[in-house]
């Protein structure tokens, strides 16, 4: 193909445009080659200055605009990988625009304020501090997907919306020079007025029609809907005390945190002085993720509390390990357990942003029985100071037709449901994760998970059907 | 049905894909009275509870929706326009899937779509894909058209340009 000079190049064969503009171009060359005389060359075939063969005939056309349109070309491209470059840059660190924590903790709740009095949820779950992020909003976003798989909610409910469920903020304002110092990273800042509404529907909640049906066969009840409106004003004269608000520093930042608001308003409200240095207690883990529950449910059955607490993580559970002092010296003498664990054999797998440990088999001596529990496949092998018992599915299943239900046995589809939930028991367990090497307890994450772990063997209608075998 | 040139596709596909990268930069969610675009929506819900499947993969690019339009530029601007009408195919394919995708999400709460910037991407959208069909059609037939019938063998051949 002969193009001219200043034609792009066309590594796929691909026609150019330019050559769609200029028909002179497209003119095939049928004509066969003549026997003698100069060499043919098509009308568009400019000799080379200077050289070789005379023009005759007509004059030719004008020499295409080519090197007219290579600075727009160019122009072009220039803009283009400018404007993509940058659109690239600010959709980039618009995506990453989260709140990063704040210099002070007046300025972390400051900002939160901000995000509450516009109403901004979603910029309120993103005000909270990274940890207690994580752990509270993963088990709460797999428990909604959990629930879409077994047709509670619609496909469409989503974590970040929390349907039927508004929270409105107005006119938060708070005193400054009255905030509190916890310790080095927690401080207290204390709200002095401003309202927040709440309005709570569950008929804004997308649940299934099925669903529905099941649950509520009458409708949804009257009293499915709630709101209230929080004057702080009015707290703060009725209390005397402003409504307190902790922020948490990691690594230098402020956050607001929830758990630690939780803690300072149980541990104000008891009458407790804050937490001291000599309250503190110091995270320390264990080698594996299994060694880790072990070692929880040795300190469990020896009341000893402390250790619990430094099993704990550190970053989920900060605030057990600064008000653990406080924690210890609070729980009654008498709830010392009475059991001591012989054996405990333990299982674990990987969870959303976790590793869930579980039961294989335990033996707990207490005063005068002893009773070993183990799970086999589908089967609880039970042995009550040796007296050994197998419980499998179709026992139980055998043991409700026989009873609750020996006027109309379970269907096959029934006796798969309940198979399936019975399947997920063995899953229930406690979530751990690991921090410099070490291997901690996570029980704001186990808590919120244990549903998860439950439902995790049911399959399609199987919590239908459940729901269902549960108003027979 | 004859295919517009490529001196009228080329412009109006590139306004497709500014169309499109504006779009991405209107609001595309409003959380009480928060608005944000498509990319600080999809981080902080991405944050919040992850996207999953075939979406996390669209959604965790989608910040290189720039990119991906200046390369179909480049393409265009190159002389490889089949090249090009297909990169833009698949760009304008991605965002309406995105924008689409949104727009089908009913309102819940305090937390809802704001319409205009997916229909705008939409709107551009539907423009890039509609040149990128016309281009390439026109591509297909501008090869066609160049062929011809060797009277000898019967065969059908390309000409030589």
């Amino acid at each position: 193909m002969t193009q001219p000079p200043d034609a792009p190049s066309d590594p796929n064969g691909e026609p150019s445009p330019y050559e769609q503009q200029r028909p002179y171009e497209q003119q095939p060359q049928y004509a066969p080659p003549p026997q003698y005389g100069p060499p043919p060359y098509s009308s568009y075939e400019v000799p080379s200055p200077g050289g070789g063969w005379e023009q005759l005939g007509p004059a030719m056309p004008p020499p295409p605009r080519r090197h007219r349109r290579a600075p727009l070309i160019a122009a072009v491209a220039a803009v283009a990988v400018i404007g993509g470059g940058t659109a690239s840059y600010v959709a980039l660190s618009d995506s990453h625009s989260s709140f990063k924590g704040a210099a002070s903790p007046e300025d972390a709740v400051t900002s939160l304020v901000s995000d509450l009095n516009q109403a901004d949820l979603l910029g309120v779950l993103d005000h909270l501090a990274p940890a207690e992020r994580t752990a509270l909003l993963e088990p709460v976003t797999e428990s909604i997907s959990q629930a879409k798989r077994l047709h509670i909610l619609k496909s469409s409910a989503n974590a970040a919306r929390l349907p039927g469920v508004d929270v409105t903020a107005k006119n938060i304002t708070f005193d400054k020079s009255k905030t509190e110092v916890v310790n080095d990273h927690v401080k207290v800042v204390k709200l002095t007025a401003g309202t927040i509404a709440f309005n709570a529907d569950l008929r804004k909640v997308p649940f299934t029609d099925e669903y529905l049906k099941l649950a509520f066969p009458q409708g949804l009840p009257s009293d499915s809907t709630s709101n209230g409106t929080i004057n702080i004003a009015d707290v703060v004269r009725d209390t005397g005390e402003p409504v307190r608000i902790s922020a948490q520093s990691i690594n230098g930042k402020w956050y607001p945190s929830l758990l630690y608001t939780i803690a300072d308003n149980t541990v104000y409200s008891a009458g407790e002085d804050n937490p001291g240095p000599g309250d503190y207690i110091a995270p320390k883990g264990a080698a594996s993720a299994e060694d880790v529950v072990k070692q929880a449910v040795a300190a469990l059955s020896k009341g000893e509390y402390t250790r619990l607490i430094e099993l704990s993580s550190p970053d989920e559970m900060r605030v057990l390990h600064d008000y653990g002092g406080l924690i210890v010296k609070n729980i009654p003498a008498q709830s010392k357990p009475n059991f001591t664990v012989k054996d405990l054999q333990l299982k674990s797998k990987s969870v959303s942003g976790a590793t869930r440990v579980s039961l294989e088999s335990i033996t707990v001596d207490v005063p005068d029985h002893e009773t070993t529990v183990a799970i086999d496949g589908g089967c609880l092998m039970v042995t009550v100071d040796g007296d050994h018992q197998k419980l499998c599915t179709i026992d139980l299943i055998q043991e409700l037709n026989d009873g609750p239900f020996r006027d109309k046995p379970l269907t096959p589809v029934e006796i798969r449901a309940l198979g399936h939930l019975i399947e997920g028991i063995p899953n229930v367990g406690v979530d751990v994760t690991s921090t410099d090497g070490q291997w901690y307890l996570n029980p704001a994450r186990s808590y919120l998970d244990l549903s998860n772990a439950l439902f995790e063997p049911l399959q399609d209608n199987d919590f239908l059907v459940l729901l269902k075998l549960m108003q027979r | 049905m004859r295919s517009p040139p490529a001196h009228v596709t080329l412009p109006v596909g590139g306004a497709g894909l500014v169309t499109i990268l504006a779009g991405t930069f209107l609001p595309w969610l409003l959380s009480g009275g928060v608005r944000r675009n498509s990319y600080a929506s999809f981080g902080i819900v991405r944050r919040l509870i992850g996207f999953h499947g075939g979406a996390e993969v669209l959604i965790r690019a989608w910040p290189l929706l720039g990119v991906a339009c200046a390369l179909v530029v480049l393409v265009a601007a190159a002389g490889l326009l089949r090249t090009a009408a297909l990169l833009a195919l698949l760009v304008g394919a991605w965002a309406a899937a995105i924008a689409g995708g949104a727009l089908a999400h009913d309102p819940v709460g305090n937390v809802r779509i704001d319409t205009l910037g997916p229909i705008v991407t939409v709107v551009g959208a539907t423009i890039t894909i509609a040149t990128a069909i016309l281009t390439l059609i026109s591509q297909v037939s501008h090869q066609t058209g160049g062929t011809r019938r060797d009277p000898a063998s019967g065969r059908a051949e390309r000409s030589e340009r």
